[in-house]
């Protein structure tokens, strides 16, 4: 069998897994979001009935897979609901779930997948096209980490679970058991979670390429699966706010700074233009 | 080679949050490694990207480059699954104190697995204690 469109794992086929994975891939393109994810809701219970009456660990890891690929499907659904529906920050945090999703399956399943690599090309392109910079990363003490399989510190010599590793088809977390001192909160580039960013509301003009693509896909000018990449091309044009005045008048920003100490270099302004580059999952 | 990891004074004498994974792992990968663990001592996590490594204390300097290969090992293992070109830095300090003079010393490193690796081919013992 084919697996172009879902995993083939060692020790677990779902027989009909192609083909319901096609099928939410295809409501998905066809802007069936809410469709999608109900046939993703159900084909999970299936994956869920069947990893908890195996017994085989080897067997309920491999449909843990499976389960992070379909729940990938039904965040992409999720994300282009979003999208759709002009939620742009909402959009934002789905999206870091999806790169959570990819990094998953990334780790637990070497094998190259047609729509693994197209999702995760797609969605790190679209990451880079919010205007999210700068994040809030906090440090703190905690009293000890207890291990989500058994419930002993996980950081201890007598827990046999490794952080983030599967066990029965489940991942050993370490969960947070007291925090004992916030020491502080900074902002930075490259935060543990992206999804602590700066807020900005859905109706800004930062959100400009978000809203272009909701209208594209929602006049069905752009399929979700139409564009693999997006190209960022940077350029500098006139801008349209600048006044020339004399070096010693007040700016025309509104700061009442002399213009010479303040716009007179912003005749041209930077700007960028999102190019999206056409792909195809399906042939 | 002996490691022995230290506790962090800026934090009340925490221990970095990565310290018991990477002891952990070290007992699975390489049981030959002696490892020493401070006791039942909180731990202090910095909510950022890059892989921040506990400060360790080598008894013997000249073990500095293979505690940067075994981190750059372990780094490799941390960061499976990441997304194509994603920043994977690494945050080291190893302290080394010569017995005979009672000096110590602090090796730092932050950047990423290529540099770490470039680092490593880098690293010279003399210059080390010269500086």
């Amino acid at each position: 069998m084919s697996d172009l469109y879902f995993l083939k794992t060692n020790s677990f086929e779902y027989p009909d897994g192609e083909c319901l994975s096609t099928e939410i891939l295809t409501s998905i393109n066809r802007c069936d979001f809410n469709i999608a994810i109900n046939q993703a809701d159900a084909f999970l219970r299936k994956l869920s009935d069947l990893k908890g009456s195996s017994t085989v660990e080897k067997v309920k890891s491999d449909i843990f897979i499976s389960e992070q690929f379909i729940k990938l499907l039904s965040y992409v659904a999720k994300y282009w609901l979003a999208i759709t529906r002009q939620e742009f920050s909402n959009s934002w945090l789905v999206l870091q779930d999806i790169l959570d999703y990819l990094r998953c399956i990334k780790k637990f399943h070497k094998k190259r997948n047609l729509v693994v690599n197209f999702i995760e090309k797609q969605f790190i392109a679209l990451e880079s096209s919010y205007p999210y910079r700068l994040f809030s990363s906090v440090g703190i003490v905690v009293d000890y980490y207890k291990c989500s399989v058994c419930g002993l510190d996980i950081d201890s010599f007598e827990c046999t679970h490794l952080k983030g590793e599967l066990y029965n088809g489940e991942i050993a977390y370490g969960i947070a058991n007291r925090i004992l001192h916030f020491d502080h909160c900074a902002l930075v580039e490259n935060p543990l979670d992206k999804r602590c960013a700066i807020p900005i509301e859905d109706n800004s003009e930062q959100f400009g390429v978000q809203k272009d693509l909701s209208e594209y896909v929602n006049k069905g000018k752009l399929p979700p699966f139409g564009f693999k990449n997006i190209e960022i091309i940077s350029y500098r044009k006139d801008n349209p706010d600048y006044i020339d005045l004399p070096r010693n008048a007040p700016c025309f920003c509104g700061s009442n700074i002399k213009f010479k100490k303040c716009c007179i270099s912003k005749k041209m302004i930077e700007h960028k233009h999102f190019e999206f580059i056409h792909g195809q999952l399906f042939a | 080679m002996k490691i022995e990891f230290m506790e962090e004074s800026f934090y009340d004498n925490s221990i970095a949050s990565e310290t018991g994974s990477f002891a952990k792992w070290i007992k699975v990968k390489h049981p030959e490694i002696d490892i020493e663990l401070p006791k039942q001592k909180n731990k202090v996590v910095l909510h950022d990207y890059s892989l921040i490594m506990p400060i360790v204390n080598l008894a013997y300097a000249q073990n500095i480059p293979n505690y940067l290969a075994l981190v750059l090992e372990y780094a490799k293992y941390r960061f499976a699954g990441s997304l194509e070109g994603e920043k994977n830095e690494v945050n080291i300090q190893v302290d080394y104190e010569d017995k005979n003079t009672g000096i110590t010393k602090r090796f730092s490193f932050k950047g990423s697995e290529t540099a770490l690796s470039e680092s490593i081919e880098k690293f010279d013992i003399n210059k080390f204690f010269g500086e």
